[in-house]
């Protein structure tokens, strides 16, 4: 029973302190959010001793931050509803030896390849094949570098839970006339909602805080994402601009939040299914 | 399903067509380093608009991705830009590459009003060739001090860097005071903050033939000072360098003028770095000039307007404009303005340190230089190598750097 109590007293001392760990850079961000200027030039207490929206009001008022708002979310769910909409119809096929798909290993390496490779091996030809179609004044090499990074993570992701999935069910709802589209929409989806919630969200963040590709591509201060404009608050001739660049992470943070909050219990399901195969 | 699939496909279209659609059309654009030029910039750009019916756009972008960028648009037939800010020490990389239409060349003839030693960096070879980029944002590093702190230990300000030691002894340690902040960070930091110590001490990174130099005597005793002066306070990054002078926890830092003054006050005392040794050495000059110049990208598309806005950028009228909004100038004549300088009365301290400055080594490989350069300061004063090693081991780093 002292045993017990002791474990279990360790154990909550090792939660509490990984809490601690892991949520003080988010509290760290929201107070030097909401500290006014002059807290922050010089020792900073741990608790804030004043309150202030100035650092959001001068991302809003002078640094354009409802723009770079606008285009993060323009790109990221342009790009997720295309790779989702991709990733989990090659997923599916890739899943099924139904199909008789010749090639399934090399096919699955080349796309795990993708994922291996660093970003910016592919970031030169990107901007060699874009710039000669023209495309560089718009958002479309953008949206088409996300697809790249999150089709082949949501392919490995998924493939195992269509695997897991008992085929007999698609069978009998093959017998009873259903198309390949029904099957897959109304039949498969519904039981991956878990995983699909799981990797929505993992692409979404990827998209969400991409950086690499958007310094090389976007070519105009009006197709700023949210990573580029807060990029350009420090900088060797001033001070950084701690206050902002926290703002602008709390505000960063505000989508992925809500979304987590939503659907956090598909996350959970979704994260921990599919992980191992039945 | 169907249907829903059909209209999530056309919304797709419909956001991909809105984004085609901010294509923007042609116009003026500027690549610039984020920031507070960007802000200069497009407080001065009106008045060019309106004269030349034309609308400017400034691309304020981060230090490493301006200068990708400035190498990826140069493969382009048509360039994206029309001026492009560059870091003095990208001059010899970005010539060297054929990125800047040579200003001589398109009919540009120097300009007398520039400080010397800022218009010398715009030049290809350094001081001496065509001139490729002119100095849009003047900057030297200077010595910066707390003067309750100085006046309290009965100290002046020093005009050697035994001076400047020996005021951080007398100052570190008491009442929780700090005698000498350095900037110790690896890169770019240390090296900057430990060039001015180097030369002072009459040493180099390279003589005239680009033989190496950093394990010369004189090195050794700049990097022993400098040692010693971190003894005798602390390392800090830049912000809390600038608080702890400005608010009197320390005594003494180097640092670049815009980040103690804003608008014409200062949160420190400022004076030029000190050029010798000891009281009775040689001076020789110190501060490090790290202006931001102006060029125009060789593929512009708008030569004939992009000189015209370059000229008006860097105009003694527009610097003069722009000071009101923070802009440092370049220009003689706006740094002796009667009306500026009682507003801004840094601007002598400035000139004359500018004047007297030294441009960082003229080589395409200088970031390579900075960074093997600054990893063997870091290990010196951090004990890991003693002086002589990490010095001996630089000059081999940056022999196969400039291979």
């Amino acid at each position: 029973m002292r045993e017990t109590l002791v474990s279990r007293g360790t154990r909550k001392l090792l939660v509490a302190v990984f809490m601690v760990w892991t949520m003080f850079p988010v509290y760290w961000m929201l107070s030097l959010a909401i500290r006014g200027g002059g807290e922050l030039f010089g020792a900073l207490n741990l608790l804030p001793r004043s309150f202030s929206l100035e650092h959001f009001a001068d991302l809003f008022n002078t640094k354009a931050f409802d723009v770079a708002i606008g285009n993060s979310l323009q790109v990221t769910l342009i790009s997720l509803l295309l790779a989702l909409l991709f990733g989990m119809s090659c997923a599916y096929v890739l899943a099924r030896a139904r199909f008789r798909f010749k090639m399934k290993g090399a096919m699955l390496f080349w796309v795990l390849l993708l994922r291996i490779l660093p970003p910016i091996a592919f970031a030169l030809p990107l901007y060699i094949l874009m710039s000669d179609a023209g495309l560089l004044s718009t958002k479309i090499p953008l949206i088409l570098s996300h697809l790249l990074i999150n089709i082949p993570f949501i392919i490995w992701f998924m493939i195992t839970f269509f695997e897991a999935l008992p085929i007999e069910v698609e069978e009998s709802a093959a017998v009873d006339g259903a198309t390949e589209h029904q099957l897959f929409t109304r039949i498969v989806i519904p039981q991956v909602l878990p995983g699909l919630t799981a990797v929505s969200i993992l692409a979404f963040m990827t998209s969400w805080n991409e950086y690499l590709y958007a310094a090389i591509f976007v070519q105009s201060p009006s197709q700023f994402t949210i990573p580029l404009a807060l990029s350009t608050l420090n900088s060797e001739q001033e001070l950084t601009q701690w206050g902002n660049i926290a703002a602008g992470g709390v505000l960063s943070l505000v989508p992925i939040a809500l979304f987590v909050l939503f659907a956090q219990n598909f996350l959970i399901v979704g994260l921990s299914g599919g992980a191992v195969k039945e | 399903m169907k249907k829903t699939l059909a209209l999530l496909l056309v919304l797709i279209l419909t956001l991909s067509m809105t984004a085609m659609a901010s294509a923007e059309p042609v116009k003026l654009v500027i690549a610039a380093r984020g920031g507070s030029h960007v802000d200069v910039i497009n407080a001065v750009k009106a008045d060019f608009e309106k004269e030349n019916n034309c609308t400017i756009e400034v691309l304020g972008l981060e230090n490493t991705d301006l200068k990708q960028k400035m190498a990826l648009d140069s493969r382009n037939a048509k360039g994206a830009y029309d001026i492009v800010m560059l870091d003095d020490p990208w001059m010899p990389e970005v010539t060297e590459a054929g990125l800047l239409l040579n200003l001589t060349q398109a009919g540009y003839a120097d300009d007398a009003d520039f400080v010397k030693t800022s218009l010398a960096l715009g030049k290809a070879p350094y001081g001496t060739g065509d001139t490729f980029a002119l100095p849009f944002a003047g900057n030297v590093t200077l010595l910066f001090y707390n003067e309750a702190v100085l006046s309290a230990a009965g100290a002046q300000v020093p005009d050697s860097w035994q001076g400047v030691l020996d005021i951080a002894k007398a100052v570190n340690g008491k009442d929780g005071k700090i005698g000498y902040v350095i900037r110790g960070q690896q890169g770019n930091p240390i090296v900057g903050d430990f060039l001015p110590v180097l030369w002072a001490y009459g040493g180099d990174i390279f003589d005239a033939d680009w033989n190496v130099l950093v394990d010369s005597a004189e090195a050794k005793a700049a990097l022993n000072l400098y040692i010693e002066l971190l003894a005798n306070g602390k390392n800090f990054e830049k912000n809390d360098i600038v608080s702890s002078v400005a608010n009197g926890t320390a005594a003494m830092s180097l640092g670049w003028p815009s980040w103690y003054i804003v608008g014409g006050a200062s949160t420190a005392g400022y004076a030029k770095i000190p050029g010798k040794a000891a009281p009775d050495s040689v001076e020789y000059p110190s501060g490090v000039i790290g202006n931001w110049l102006m060029g125009i990208p060789a593929n512009t598309q708008n030569t004939e307007l992009a000189i015209k806005l370059l000229t008006y950028l860097t105009s003694a009228a527009t610097q003069k404009a722009a000071a009101s909004v923070g802009a440092v100038p370049t220009r003689v004549s706006v740094f002796t303005d009667a009306e500026l300088s009682q507003k801004y009365p840094f601007y002598a301290t400035l000139l004359a340190a500018t004047e007297q400055s030294v441009e960082r080594p003229r080589t395409p490989k200088w970031g390579d230089i900075e960074n093997v350069f600054g990893i063997e300061l870091s290990n010196a004063i951090t004990g890991i190598k003693t002086v002589d090693q990490a010095l001996a081991d630089a000059k081999v780093a940056i022999e196969n750097a400039i291979k």
